[in-house]
């Protein structure tokens, strides 16, 4: 469906749109009521159809510019350091399963979901200084397998419609 | 396709099997620690009994320490997730909050 550069370029224009509306979303409908840091990952969701359906340079500048943009919106300054670092270890982990194919969409999700944790985790060991915060990696280890198992799901079902 | 799809499920079922079981075994098998040891920025900035009730005052945090638990009864962070969180007594618990960043441990 998506033959050339300005069918590309119009989609991602799209995609980010779409990836800043669900960051508004989540921000609206925080999940923190079941443990703090816990996040359905809907951005992530586009982030990995547009690997699959534009390729991964135009999804990685699509994820980042959204990063900045929602943190300028509606997140503080401090958030982006987290945000960052779970999208890097994030996107890494997307990449390479992509790449692989040794997943099929539910799975890199799954397996992204916990690198963004694990990329989050890392940076508030850095910023409090303490190892003992890894000590939340169970939880958030549960909470992202499986928001992620269902965000690579639903991406999988509308990649297939979109390629 | 089905095989790929075979290994996602079995990967997602396992990671949250295995997370589920050290959550279990955390609450389970955490054993209670008898020093409370506070970190704020990444130094430590107080190291005492958790048997001796006290009040620790970190400006932005104040820390307590009452009838064998550790809480925070006040903070100025906009979420007050150290505020809502139970006291913690054990060894593998630990209270952080991320703003101020502040770390209540048990050693």
């Amino acid at each position: 469906m998506i033959k050339n550069n300005a069918q590309k370029i119009s989609f991602g224009g799209l995609m980010l749109a779409l990836s800043l509306v669900f960051g508004y979303v989540e921000y609206l409908l925080p999940l923190d009521f079941i443990a703090p840091g816990v996040k359905i990952g809907l951005a992530n969701c586009v982030f990995m159809c547009c690997t699959v359906c534009i390729g991964f340079i135009p999804a990685l500048g699509i994820n980042i510019s959204r990063i900045l943009l929602s943190s300028l919106l509606f997140g503080s300054p401090v958030s982006l350091i987290f945000s960052l670092s779970g999208a890097a270890l994030s996107m890494t982990v997307t990449y390479v399963l992509c790449k692989l194919k040794f997943f099929s969409l539910s799975g890199v999700g799954a397996a992204s979901g916990i690198a963004h944790n694990l990329g989050q985790l890392i940076a508030a060991a850095l910023v409090t200084g303490t190892v003992g915060v890894f000590l939340y990696a169970p939880v958030l280890l549960v909470s992202g397998v499986f928001f992620g198992y269902v965000t690579g799901g639903v991406s999988q079902t509308i990649s297939k419609r979109l390629k | 396709m089905k095989r790929l799809e075979r290994r996602s499920i079995i990967f997602m079922l396992l990671c949250a099997g295995i997370g589920l079981i050290v959550m279990i075994v955390m609450n389970i098998a955490g054993v209670t620690g008898n020093t409370v040891v506070i970190r704020k920025e990444g130094k430590e900035v107080f190291r005492g009994s958790l048997y001796e009730n006290r009040e620790i005052d970190l400006e932005t945090n104040t820390v307590v320490i009452k009838n064998g638990k550790a809480y925070v009864s006040h903070a100025n962070c906009p979420k007050q997730i150290c505020y809502n969180h139970a006291p913690i007594s054990k060894k593998t618990e630990t209270v952080v909050c991320l703003p101020n960043r502040v770390v209540v441990s048990i050693e």
